[in-house]
């Protein structure tokens, strides 16, 4: 196979990607309305196999975000309500003594899905979050001694509502981390909530899949084969060091925030059809990426990522 | 520096700690000016740089630009309003003080601290304009670590101790260069740090150029030392001979005396010295904004530049404002003018028209009764002696216009300013010849090292009376009322000596042992590092077999200054060369340059498409070329694999660029 054949079929590949993914888009805009850029933080959260914490009030969407993605990359969902008194095992899975077979038989627990929807993780107990975090950084669960694999894809999209703050457990900063963005959702425009509200939506039928695991699988690959040349490489360490920068942060960036950064930015250029990645694509998910793992400790009202996008040079020179 | 310096920058205020560390460094540079500046300037300085350590303590945001330049306004206005300049000495140092302490709600980025630390040791250096004691170029060297530590600080990602190390380690290298230039550098004659349009401002102790009761009582009360001297050839001469001549007094008038200008129309002093009574002795005197160069009575002539006037005083050619280091040599044994002319002999013997009648009266008994004058001033000197005279530092006070009478017949208190005048009053009332002598009696012995220390304590007055044959005669009627003041010193023949200050009283406890140990110390600084002028620099060659050789030293020393010039600029060449040397980011350098010529910078922030694209929707003229510049230069930085051909296109493309070609308005 000649050259010119291989990049024929390269440019081949990324247009159907690019086409499946504007197709995903346009099924998720159906679902939540108005919301463009939270659809794709959150399709890049998936396509760079991250995890996904929704902070917000009730009632603006999170579920329907959660749902809608499962539903049209094809996934298996489950969902699991988090309160105070949920037991590890309620998420996991426990082993029942099958009288028939005279032996213990492993009910998975609702973890055993591609995509998990743990609805408001604060209010679970440490122990409980624990559980969860430990799946979702290893992508397998130990039960009774026996490991068991997760399979992939498999994302969480966690939610977390920032107001009812009594009877909660806020996740502490090293497990937010494990999260690859944060995003909010916000009221929905003007325009939006009126459509919302005079029920000109086809909000009750399932999304139809667009694509299946499979794919979804494929398209990953894709993202982390997305170009990232020095230019880039050295833009995302001038933002991890001068997020160490003593007095700036009250904790600097972590490597592992850094890969994610990356990953990130890698999966937005996807999503933009492009094979390489842009510092504009490093920005593009800056908020959601550092925002939860940053604390300026001055600066006003302003995000760390703002913080970092001002005061860091995307280009060198 | 081995670590590569970010080019990010700082957030809008600087970083808490980083804040604090650069307001802490300026108020340890600012420090001792706040103790010699006039009150205010310091309350204020203070003030800000209080205000300042609050702000970043509390990590207070910088205050606005109307509020910055309105402060900046004040302080510009109160140094104005108070100096009414803003050059100068104090006032400059003032303004920058101000202004600095002001400039810390300013830095927001790298450069603004890279200025605000160079002018903080700029601001170090005034130090010296007031100061160039020991003490302080010890603080000096302390200020230069911190400096240079802040510089590190600020500029690279090492913490904050160790920067201190490093600093400290650059200056332990920078040490021997620094040697090497203090001894081979060519001196400057005249003074380093004198700023001469303040020198008058601050006011001197020490003798002054007429005489009142009072004037020297008043110098009584200050130890001070006024000069240190070492005898190269041998010792101190013994006590009655250490009188240390000073500005001479012609004419009395309303009580006081003064060296007119009109004495210098007399001829100079004629002084015959008595061969083998010349001592030579190396004087430093401190700057006393007069120009007498003090001397062993009677001064024959220095190596200062000096002349002699005719009361026998040596005068500099200006005042001196400066510590000066003189060689001096003296006759302890002399015949002065031994002719006296006649316009002398009438200014000796001049007194105003009225005034104390009873002394008048009792001169002239003296000289009815006297054969010689020889006769006289020992028949006054055994009036001093018999009556009860006090020798004190607080007489009773004489009224104005008969200060000689109420001195000699009614208080008979004073000090040895009362005595030579009221002494040499009679002579001229007798019609002897005489003049006010001032100067300083005395002197200590340092503890260590070999000299001498003359102090502001050590001030007194005598009396010169003319005989014929002998010339100007030195008599001290001081010494007649108290002869332990010429033996043992003020100290010993006061009886109220607890008025005098600490150093000149006759005690040797341990703490004035520690002073006088202090005070070696000093001498050796101003000996070998102050006074290190021309004529030593040349003195120290010629020692060390260079001296031939001073004229190809000065060329050399030039020499290694242009070829480091020349150094630092070929390696910031090189360096801006480097960081240019790839084609593609230089045209896209020119490219941003250009647009931002036109109006339109790059931010910071703005990545290459998000540039291209505000430039176009601001000049859609330009959207076509632009683009297709901007997607060049993305695919020859961003994409994988870009060709040859690629990085020429672009190339020639950003090299053809000029946004200020006109063009045809796009429809």
């Amino acid at each position: 196979m000649s050259a010119q054949d291989t990049a024929a079929r390269a440019a081949r590949r990324d247009d159907a990607i690019a086409d499946g993914l504007q197709r995903v888009r346009e099924a998720l805009a159906t679902r939540v309305l108005g919301k463009p850029r939270q659809i794709d933080q959150a399709l890049a959260c998936v396509l760079a196999e991250g995890h996904l914490l929704i902070e917000d009030v009730p009632g603006v969407g999170k579920t329907t975000l959660a749902h809608g993605l499962a539903q049209a990359l094809g996934l298996s969902f489950s969902r699991v309500q988090f309160t105070s008194d949920l037991l590890p095992s309620d998420i996991l899975g426990v082993s029942v003594f099958d009288r028939n077979a005279a032996d213990f038989r492993f009910t998975p627990g609702p973890i055993f899905a591609q995509m998990v929807l743990a609805d408001e993780i604060n209010r679970a107990s440490p122990r409980t979050q624990s559980a969860l975090l430990e799946a979702m950084a290893e992508g397998q669960v130990t039960i009774e001694g026996r490991t068991r694999d997760l399979g992939r894809p498999f994302t969480v999209i966690a939610t977390q509502n920032p107001v009812d703050q009594s009877g909660t457990f806020n996740l502490p900063d090293s497990q937010l981390d494990r999260f690859l963005m944060r995003i909010t959702l916000g009221y929905p425009p003007l325009g939006e909530e009126k459509r919302l509200l005079a029920g000109r939506t086809e909000r009750a039928e399932p999304l139809a899949p667009v694509i299946d695991a499979a794919v979804l699988a494929q398209w990953q690959r894709a993202v982390a084969a997305v170009t990232t040349r020095d230019a880039v490489l050295d833009y995302l360490l001038r933002l991890l060091r001068f997020s160490r920068r003593e007095g700036v942060f009250v904790q600097g960036l972590s490597p592992r925030a850094g890969l994610a950064l990356r990953r990130a930015a890698q999966a937005w250029a996807l999503l933009s059809a492009r094979d390489f990645v842009l510092p504009e694509d490093v920005q593009a998910v800056l908020p959601a990426v550092v925002d939860h793992r940053l604390t300026a400790t001055e600066g006003g009202d302003r995000t760390p990522s703002a913080i970092l996008l001002e005061q860091v040079d995307a280009i060198a020179g | 520096m081995s670590r590569a310096a970010t080019t990010a920058s700082w957030p809008p205020a600087p970083a808490r700690g980083q804040r604090l560390r650069l307001t802490g460094c300026l108020a340890l540079v600012a420090l001792p000016h706040l103790f010699h500046l006039p009150p205010w300037v310091s309350a204020i300085a203070a003030t800000l740089l209080v205000w300042q350590a609050q702000a970043a303590w509390r990590s207070r945001p910088l205050p606005g630009r109307l509020i910055r330049f309105a402060l900046a306004a004040a302080a510009l206005g109160s140094v104005l309003a108070g100096f009414g300049r803003i050059s100068g000495q104090e006032a400059g140092v003032s303004l920058l003080v101000m202004l600095l302490a002001l400039k810390l709600c300013e830095i927001r980025s790298h450069r603004d601290a890279m200025v605000f630390l160079s002018l903080t040791a700029f601001l170090l250096i005034t130090q010296f304009l007031f100061s160039q004691s020991l003490a302080m170029a010890v603080y000096l060297v302390i200020g230069t670590w911190l400096i240079t530590a802040a510089f590190i600080d600020v500029s690279s990602e090492i913490a904050p101790t160790g920067a201190f190390t490093h600093s400290a380690r650059l200056l332990l290298q920078a040490l021997p260069v620094a040697a090497l230039l203090f001894v081979l550098f060519p001196r400057v004659p005249g003074p380093l740090w004198g700023l001469p349009s303040d020198a008058g401002a601050r006011a001197t102790t020490g003798l002054s150029e007429r005489m009142s009761p009072g004037s020297i009582s008043s110098l009584a009360t200050s130890d001070a030392v006024a000069l240190r001297v070492r005898f190269p050839d041998g010792d101190m001469p013994p006590a009655p001979a250490r009188y240390w001549r000073g500005p001479v007094f012609w004419d009395f008038d309303d009580g006081t005396w003064r060296g007119s200008p009109a004495a210098d129309a007399l001829p100079a002093a004629d002084i015959r010295p008595v061969a083998d009574a010349i001592v030579r002795a190396d004087i430093t005197l401190e700057a006393t904004r007069h120009p007498w160069l003090i001397a062993l009575d009677v001064p024959l002539g220095t190596d200062h530049r000096s002349r002699m006037s005719p009361g026998a005083t040596l005068h500099a050619e200006d005042d001196i404002d400066e510590r000066i280091r003189y060689h001096a040599r003296s006759a302890l044994a002399y015949r002065l003018d031994p002719q006296l002319g006649s316009a002398a002999r009438e200014r000796a013997t001049r007194l105003p028209a009225g005034g104390n009648p009873r002394a008048r009266a009792t001169a002239r008994r003296w000289r009815a009764q006297a054969d010689t004058p020889q006769g006289i001033v020992d028949r006054a000197l055994t009036h001093f002696r018999e009556h009860p005279f006090h020798y004190t530092l607080s007489p009773a006070r004489t009224g104005r216009d008969s200060s000689i009478d109420d001195f000699l017949f009614e208080t008979r208190e004073g000090f040895c300013e009362h005595y030579a005048g009221a002494f040499t009053f009679l002579m001229r009332a007798a019609g002897v010849p005489a003049r006010v002598v001032t100067g300083y009696q005395g002197g200590e012995r340092a503890l260590v090292g070999d000299y001498w220390v003359v102090r502001n304590s050590d001030a007194h007055a005598w009396s010169e009376v003319w005989l014929d044959g002998r010339g100007w005669v030195r008599v001290d009627p001081t010494a007649a009322v108290a002869p332990g003041r010429i033996e043992a010193g003020v100290a010993g023949s006061l009886s109220d000596s607890q008025a005098l200050p600490y150093m000149a009283r006759a005690d040797d406890g341990a703490w004035y042992r520690m002073q006088m140990l202090w005070d070696g110390v000093n001498a050796a600084w101003n000996r070998w590092f102050l006074a290190y002028g021309p004529q030593q620099q040349q003195r120290l060659l010629e020692r060390i077999g260079l001296g031939g050789l001073r004229g190809a030293l000065v060329a050399l020393t030039f020499g290694v200054a242009v070829l480091l010039g020349l150094l630092s600029l070929w390696l910031g060449w090189r360096m801006r060369q480097r960081r240019t040397a790839d084609p593609v980011t230089r045209q896209w350098q020119r490219v941003c340059d250009r647009l931002a010529a036109m109006g339109y910078p790059r931010a910071r922030h703005e990545g290459p498409q998000a540039y291209g694209a505000r430039v176009a929707r601001a000049r859609p003229d330009l959207a076509d070329e632009l683009g297709a510049i901007v997607a060049g230069y993305i695919r020859l930085c961003y994409a994988a694999n870009p060709g040859s051909a690629d990085t020429q296109a672009f190339v020639a493309r950003a090299a053809a660029f000029d946004p200020r070609r006109p063009r045809k308005p796009r429809d």
